[in-house]
């Protein structure tokens, strides 16, 4: 029997489902430490939680009380992060305002102060600054938009993170180091042999319709919250990889009106917050149970009117921004019972499914954004051990692409003659790759053109992340660089966009004009919920124009 | 007798137009852009999707089409290139847009010029490949010729590079380049840069001497300009009196409609006429505004005009209002598309309830969202009001 695994000639060694920050996350560390792994992502990169949380890479002080483990990881993580992917990362402070109608504000106030005290202690770990008490009057300078009377509060440090460029830079160092991947490939069922072990996956191109299989001697469920139904494509109960699904939605407005992130409270007692992001505004988060379908999760109406009316009680300059924008994820929380959800924990488990009877088999059940690299490495670790790979990891100290070098936008914009908001945002989203694709421009001066005024994006970003980060789509372009994410609703930018990752793919321009009204399809309907007077309008504007240009299918038409 | 029209959009001026032909006076009040004036230049009936482009056309919106004298309004189909790369039909065109329907089995020469934004290579391919050239055989090549003057002229807008070619020395230079880079074919498909007045492009067609014309243009770029000169020559031709203002409210006193101006000058007092035409667009032109939720809570309404005017408004047949939530009207049900399906409630332009008040354009419901409607429907309501006043006046 152990003769015969030994001879067994396998594809890979691993296969990974799921291309989320935590399976990518293992695909780097295998690679790096020479398994042999593929991965493959039923949608795209950080279609999931990964690129639809509110990217802090915080120790969130909130777990302190319930769960103090999650900061001392999340902390300690976070200062490797900064280590390994510095462009990525930038520094959100935070200001929580102590209201005077909460009863016992003051004895609050300084109960707030101690707990930050005690979370400053974990803060260099992730180059944080100390916590400050304010006083009212600091409060009401530093953010004279704030509303309502303050007995004080506090300012704090945090760091934020683009989500979905951690899962591609995990991903494309993996891919690097010899990892194969596919996105837009679902897995169809997990193979098990008849001793119940598994032996790799069926998986579908849900593009090409091309079916196949890859065999493996370790099988890795790193499907986020799909993870109940990825167990039970290897003939598993659900309840086998039991988690917690918990919804949560952010909204983005057209305009920045802070330079803090402001923390406030819900009616019902939860922590909300407005935070600054480039030249956005963003507010989040909610958390509600969710058994609805994973691959079409968005906002509600519903969830979007307790979230704005919640912010709006103490930052009523909300009212004065149009919102445009929401995006929605669902957190893959380690199942607990509980009456909030917001007291569930946040820590991670791989799970070994031997004792369900498929032996090599694991599920990746929980985690965050914060600790996906720890994590991910307690799971190579598992794989290694099983493998016999004695290799130590090494993800903590070497670099994610474009993370081994700084380099200085503006030197950038001159040397390209690009404009400067163009060159930071491409240096943010590449760091030191930025200049593979300014390469391009040397190359084809006409790559140069802006493709999407609004964030802005480059023909040759473009055409870079179809090349270099498997992005297939015009959606998938978007969730790399922010096309078509501003007011106009991609209105001027997705036709375009289309016709040149067509180009790219060898697909036919019609494709390409398929490909542009998906997008604008979908991202519409991830407005529908926030739409008020002046977005109404732009709405209709670009239903005029996207109709002239390209021509509307019914499912812009009908609900 | 004198008819107020609100909106200077193609509805508007077909109305003003129409109704100018009466013994009265017609007044037309209208500021700021709406849709025509941002429109792609392409002149549809139905919404083009579901249209053959062979349309029959009431003579009257052919007459005002020769009238306003910038549209080619032929018997038969027309059919454009747009930005995106379709060889797509509609029912006419602004002239200065090239017409392909004639051009099928030909051979058209995509103006290959390093402007931002503006990738000949690809249009032509994009182009070539669609349905129709490959069901006719039409050929579209990219052919390199630099129409920028200077280096910044590649970065500049359609709008200000077509104005560029309203010069008649501008326009030679252009026509002399294109000559220059290819003669080897039947027509030129350029951009849309062909000036913010009318004849630029028929002028280079006869520099030519062949088929030369724009893509559609991107909201806000020329073929939107060019349709308002066209508007102002034929409104002042017509005999109105166009009065750039935002009407407030209009209201009726005595039999009569009082038109409120919104912060009038000193001068500019209410008018009062016998007649109103709403032309004021719809929702994409702001002459319909979706309702906050608490606006739409206070007075039970979830859509109002621009204006205050005693209107109702309806959706796929039924009253808007009557789909609103506690929150407004319930778009995450009716999805985004009811945001042109909305309108003001009215019989063949009449306004339902209402006495010498009539709509046209994108303002009405379950209309089609196009020019050659707009058109129509602003005759119509021309033809209304003048029937309506030579009873009140006989
Ligand atoms: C609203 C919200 C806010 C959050 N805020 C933060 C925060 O501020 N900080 C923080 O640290 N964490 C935060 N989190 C938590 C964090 O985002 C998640 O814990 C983490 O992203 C989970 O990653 P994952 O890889 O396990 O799952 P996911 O990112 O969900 O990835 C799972 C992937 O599996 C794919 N998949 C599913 N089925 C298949 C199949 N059959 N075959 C192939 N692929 C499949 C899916 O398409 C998906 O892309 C937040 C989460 C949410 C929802
Ligand atoms: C980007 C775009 C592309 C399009 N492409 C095509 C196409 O390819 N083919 C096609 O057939 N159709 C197209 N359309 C649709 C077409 O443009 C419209 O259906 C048509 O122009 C509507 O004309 P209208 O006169 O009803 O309204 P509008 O042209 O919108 O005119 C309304 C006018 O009323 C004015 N107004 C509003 N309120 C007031 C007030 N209170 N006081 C005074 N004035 C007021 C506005 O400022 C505006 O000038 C397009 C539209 C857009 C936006």
């Amino acid at each position: 029997m152990s003769a015969e695994i030994v001879t067994e000639r396998h594809d890979v060694d691993v296969v990974i489902i799921g291309g989320g920050v935590n399976g990518t996350g293992l695909a780097r560390d295998c690679a790096l430490r020479g398994i042999k792994v593929a991965l493959f992502e039923r949608n795209d990169i950080a279609f999931g939680a990964s690129g639809n949380s509110s990217g802090m890479i915080h120790g969130g002080p909130r777990y302190l009380v319930y769960d103090p483990n999650v900061t001392y990881t999340s902390c300690l993580d976070s200062g490797h992060i900064q280590r390994i992917a510095p462009h990525l990362l930038f520094r959100i402070p935070f200001l929580m305002p102590v209201h005077a109608q909460r009863t016992g504000a003051k004895v609050a106030l300084t109960l707030i102060d101690a707990f930050f005290d005690l979370y400053d202690k974990y803060q260099p770990l992730k180059r944080g600054k100390p916590h400050t008490r304010l006083t009212p009057e600091e409060l009401n300078e530093l953010e004279p938009g704030l509303v309502g009377s303050v007995v004080g509060g506090v300012a704090f440090d945090e760091w934020g993170i683009d989500g979905v460029r951690l899962c591609l830079g995990s991903l494309v160092d993996a891919i690097e180091n010899g990892a194969e991947a596919r996105v837009h490939c679902t897995v169809t069922e997990i193979l098990r042999k008849d001793d119940g072990s598994v032996k790799g996956v069926r998986w579908r191109d849900r593009t090409s319709g091309e079916t196949g299989s890859t065999t493996a001697k370790i099988v890795v469920n790193a499907t986020g919250a799909w993870a109940p139904i990825t167990a039970s494509l290897g003939g598993l109960e659900p309840k086998a990889a039991r988690l917690r699904p918990g919804k949560g939605i952010h909204i983005f407005y057209d305009r920045r009106l802070t330079n803090y992130a402001i923390v406030a409270r819900t009616i019902d007692g939860r922590q909300i917050f407005v935070m600054p992001w480039q030249n956005t505004t963003v507010i989040g988060t909610t958390d509600d149970d969710y058994y609805g379908d994973l691959d079409r999760c968005v906002a509600t109406a519903d969830e979007a009117r307790y979230l704005i009316q919640a912010v709006e009680r103490v930052f009523p300059a909300l009212k004065q921004a149009r919102a445009i924008g929401t995006w929605a994820g669902v957190r893959p929380t380690l199942y607990a019972w509980g009456p909030n959800e917001d007291a569930l924990s946040r820590e991670h488990e791989v799970l070994d499914h031997e004792k369900h009877g498929a032996d090599g088999l694991y599920s990746m059940i929980g985690g965050k954004l914060a600790s996906y690299r720890i994590f991910s490495e307690e799971a190579a670790d598992v794989v290694a051990r099983r493998l016999g790979n004695g290799e130590a990891c090494r993800t903590h100290t070497s670099s994610l692409p474009g993370g081994d070098e700084e380099v200085d936008p503006l030197s950038l914009a001159g040397e390209a003659g690009l404009e400067a908001v163009a060159a930071t945002r491409l240096e943010y989203r590449h760091g030191s790759r930025a200049r593979r694709v300014l390469e391009r421009i040397h190359r084809s001066p006409r790559e140069r053109a802006v493709v999407c005024e609004c964030e802005p994006v480059l023909e040759a970003e473009v055409r870079y992340v179809v090349e270099n980060e498997l992005a297939q789509t015009v959606e998938d372009v978007s969730r790399r660089t922010r096309l078509g994410l501003g007011a106009c609703g991609g209105m001027r930018c997705a036709a375009r966009c289309g016709q040149i990752v067509a180009d790219m793919t060898e697909r036919s321009p019609q494709q390409g004009q398929r490909m542009a009204l998906e997008f604008l399809e979908s991202a519409a309907r991830r407005r529908l919920s926030i739409i008020g007077a002046d977005q109404a309008r732009q709405e209709a504007f670009a239903l005029a124009s996207v109709r002239s240009e390209l021509g509307l299918d019914r499912r812009f038409e009908e609900p | 007798m004198r008819v107020a029209v609100v909106g200077t959009g193609v509805a508007g001026t077909a109305a003003a137009w129409y109704a100018a032909r009466g013994e009265g006076e017609v007044v037309v009040v209208g500021s700021g852009s709406g849709s025509t004036a941002l429109y792609s230049g392409a002149l549809d009936w139905l919404p083009w999707e579901r249209s053959t482009g062979e349309e029959r056309l009431d003579h009257e919106v052919m007459a005002f089409a020769t009238a306003l004298d910038a549209w080619t309004v032929g018997s038969g189909r027309c059919r454009v290139a747009t930005r995106a790369g379709l060889a797509r039909p509609t029912r006419a065109i602004d002239t200065a847009l090239l017409n392909l329907e004639p051009l099928a089995g030909r051979h058209v020469a995509v103006v290959d010029t390093p402007r931002a934004g503006w990738d000949g290579p690809s249009l032509a391919g994009a182009l070539a490949e669609s349905d129709w050239a490959r069901s006719t055989r039409t050929a579209f090549v990219p052919v390199s010729v630099d129409l920028c003057a200077a280096e910044h002229e590649r970065d500049i807008g359609d709008y200000d590079f077509a104005a560029l070619h309203d010069d008649e020395d501008r326009l030679s230079t252009m026509a002399e380049r294109l000559r220059t880079a290819s003669t080897a074919h039947d027509a030129w498909l350029l951009g849309p840069w062909l000036g913010v007045s009318t004849e630029a492009a028929e002028q280079l067609r006869g520099l030519l001497d062949m088929p030369v014309g724009e893509t559609t243009s991107a909201p806000g770029g020329p073929a939107g300009a060019r349709f308002e000169a066209a508007r102002d020559r034929l409104l002042d031709e017509a005999g109105t009196r166009v009065m750039p203002a935002r009407v407030a409210a209009i209201e009726k006193a005595a039999n009569m409609w009082t038109v409120q101006l919104e912060n009038s000058k000193a001068g500019a007092s209410d008018l009062v006429v016998d007649a109103v035409v709403l032309a004021v667009g719809g929702v994409a032109a702001g002459g319909i505004v979706l309702d906050e939720p608490a606006r739409a809570f206070r007075d039970g309404s979830s859509f109002h005009l621009s204006l205050g005017a005693p209107v109702r408004f309806e959706i796929d047949g039924g009253d808007a209002d009557a789909s609103s939530t506690l929150h407004g009207f319930d778009l995450e049900r009716r999805g985004v598309g009811a945001l042109e399906r909305v309108g003001v409630a009215a019989d063949h332009g009449a306004v339902r309830g209402a006495e010498r008040l009539f709509v046209a354009g994108d303002v009405v419901a379950g209309r089609p969202r196009t020019v050659l409607e707009a058109a129509r429907a602003g005759i119509a309501a021309g033809r209304a009001v003048l029937g309506h006043t030579r009873e009140s006046i006989t």
